[in-house]
């Protein structure tokens, strides 16, 4: 048995088992930590953070972080960054968000835009700026997949067919009734990611140079530029670190799916006890970083710098062994993009299509035109991920850069009763229309500082002039009298 | 709850998540070095990671003010 077909088998047999397992359970069971906590009893401590760190884990913090800290260095620190602040936002926006959704039957982040503005063009406005913002996120998901298996392969599968064979996979996967992970399954993948960024984060440093403080010392003294900012590249200094994690931090809680998450807490209390406690699931990230920062002096030859946790581990363990770690990371990369697939089909059939071209449609017909859809979908964001030759955070940088546009909405949803519709609308198409420009003009980063983090400044500032400039209106989410 | 629209967090609340914010975002030229090292670490990595422990502490205590704010409103309401 050739190394690539142990290893290839691994992964298939560890992503088969998921699969099969999966579809023979019953309803999706989104996992945080109350439900954890309360299915969880005799689970220590340390189990449960095992758990919880597992499932926050996505390709872009395994593969991208790594590629990353490889390739750029210090200013790959944003990642550590954002996660951490990100968290601490939640704390003050979760709570009325959640509320207000509970009141009113909100699901949705256009849900809650329509309620409290009132108005189908800005509703369909955030879904299809929503829609287009999770393409590059679906598309890292695919990189990452058609990564994996080309790496397992001993680069015998070349990387667009790998791609196109992640692809395919996914949609089967939301093709078969949407996701739905038995609990332990889902315990099996987290406990089997962590566990293995944990040990390939400790084992790589100790087996190739005498321990984690001795890796530093030797990777340091070959590239010291890279450990400060702007690390290894021409542009990405103090400015643009601050920026980016400002605008991943205010984008956090934007993405069109992750509203939902939240709506399975019991009370305010729990909301405000999970963003407390998040920030300790990401202390697993730094051993990604590691084996980036290793890579620097074990594959001096390598260019693209997403492959460098799939590559080091190839060259250090058995071909069993990388086949765990590629079939732990395929789990990760299809779940979210399975999940991301079905979100932006429902936005663009519910919230984008049917209330401005079709009204007429019924819910069974949106269900059937949104399959077609999820293929129109996956096959865009495969066609991009085979053309482009962007890192995996950049994609996810993009992406950002969509969702954040939709914070000012949000916040002063919230906040503040004298933001109105149209100063809102006029912000969010200021805001976007300046993303679209920098990013198709390749002027990102932009005077030093991330180009979607000056968007959102824009879209603020527009939001709150036009606001102040029109009449006030009925805040939405206030009784009728 | 019979309020219409949820109420803002306190200003001494929103100060304890300003602390994270500040020593992750504002002091970044003090901490982007590599020197001194931690248990072999590199400064602005230890420096983040110490700040995923200490930000959770940050905000347990913007979470007893809230906390203590929303007894004190539910008292008056009942009142």
């Amino acid at each position: 048995m050739t190394p690539s077909t142990i290893a290839l088998s691994v992964i298939g047999g560890i992503v088969g088992l998921g699969s099969l397992l999966g579809f023979l359970a019953g309803a999706r069971r989104q996992m945080n930590l109350e439900q954890w906590t309360v299915g969880a009893r005799g689970f220590g401590t340390v189990l449960l953070w095992l758990l919880m760190a597992g499932e926050s884990f996505t390709t872009f913090s395994l593969l991208g972080a790594s590629g990353w800290a490889f390739s750029r260095g210090a200013p790959a620190l944003y990642i550590l960054a954002y996660l951490t602040l990100g968290f601490v936002l939640s704390f003050y926006i979760l709570p009325p968000i959640w509320e207000l959704g509970r009141r009113h039957g909100l699901q949705t982040l256009p849900d809650f835009f329509q309620r409290r503005y009132g108005s189908r063009t800005l509703t369909a406005l955030v879904a299809l700026i929503g829609v287009i913002s999770i393409v590059p996120y679906l598309q890292l998901q695919i990189t990452g997949l058609g990564i994996i298996v080309g790496v397992a392969s001993f680069d015998g599968i070349a990387r667009t067919a790998a791609m196109s064979i992640g692809c395919v996979l996914v949609s089967a996967f939301v093709f078969a009734g949407g996701i739905r992970a038995v609990a332990w399954i889902s315990v099996l993948k987290d406990f089997l990611l962590v566990f293995v960024v944990i040990f390939v984060g400790i084992a790589i440093p100790v087996m190739h140079f005498g321990g984690i403080g001795k890796m530093f010392d030797a990777v340091i003294a070959a590239k010291p530029a890279h450990f400060v900012m702007p690390g290894s590249t021409p542009n990405l200094g103090h400015g643009w670190f601050i920026s980016s994690v400002l605008l991943s931090t205010f984008g956090f809680y934007m993405w069109p799916h992750q509203l939902g998450a939240c709506y399975t807490a019991r009370s305010r209390e729990t909301i405000r006890r999970n963003a407390i406690m998040m920030p300790l699931y990401t202390l697993s990230l730094p051993f990604v970083f590691f084996i980036g920062f290793a890579a620097i002096l074990m594959l001096p030859e390598l260019k693209n710098g997403d492959l460098s946790f799939l590559m080091v581990a190839r060259d250090s363990f058995p071909p069993w062994f990388l086949g765990v770690v590629g079939g732990a990371g395929a789990l990760t990369a299809m779940v979210p993009a399975a999940v991301l697939l079905l979100s932006a089909a429902a936005l663009f059939t519910k919230n984008f299509f049917r209330p401005l071209f079709a009204p007429h449609l019924t819910d069974d017909q949106v269900a059937r035109g949104a399959k077609w859809i999820v293929v129109a979908i996956s096959l865009t964001s495969l066609g991009f991920a085979v053309f482009s030759s962007s890192t995996l955070v950049s994609l996810l940088l993009m992406g950002y850069a969509g969702v954040t546009q939709f914070f000012p909405g949000v916040i002063f949803g919230l906040f503040w009763p004298r933001a109105t519709t149209t100063g809102v609308t006029s912000g969010l198409v200021t805001g976007a229309g300046l993303v679209a420009f920098f990013v198709l003009t390749g002027r990102d980063p932009f005077l030093g500082l991330n180009a979607g983090f000056i968007a959102l400044l824009a879209n603020f500032l527009v939001a709150v002039v036009v606001s102040l400039a029109t009449p006030a209106q009925r805040n939405g989410f206030e009784p009728e009298d | 709850m019979s309020r219409a629209v949820p109420p803002r967090p306190s200003l001494a609340a929103l100060g304890c998540g300003l602390i994270p914010f500040i020593a992750i975002c504002g002091a970044v030229p003090l901490w982007d070095r590599i020197t001194p090292t931690v248990f072999g670490l590199p400064f602005n990595l230890a420096w983040l990671i110490a700040w995923i422990v200490l930000t959770p502490i940050c905000m347990t205590f913007a979470n007893r003010i809230e906390t203590a704010r929303e007894a004190e409103t539910e008292k008056k309401g009942d009142s």
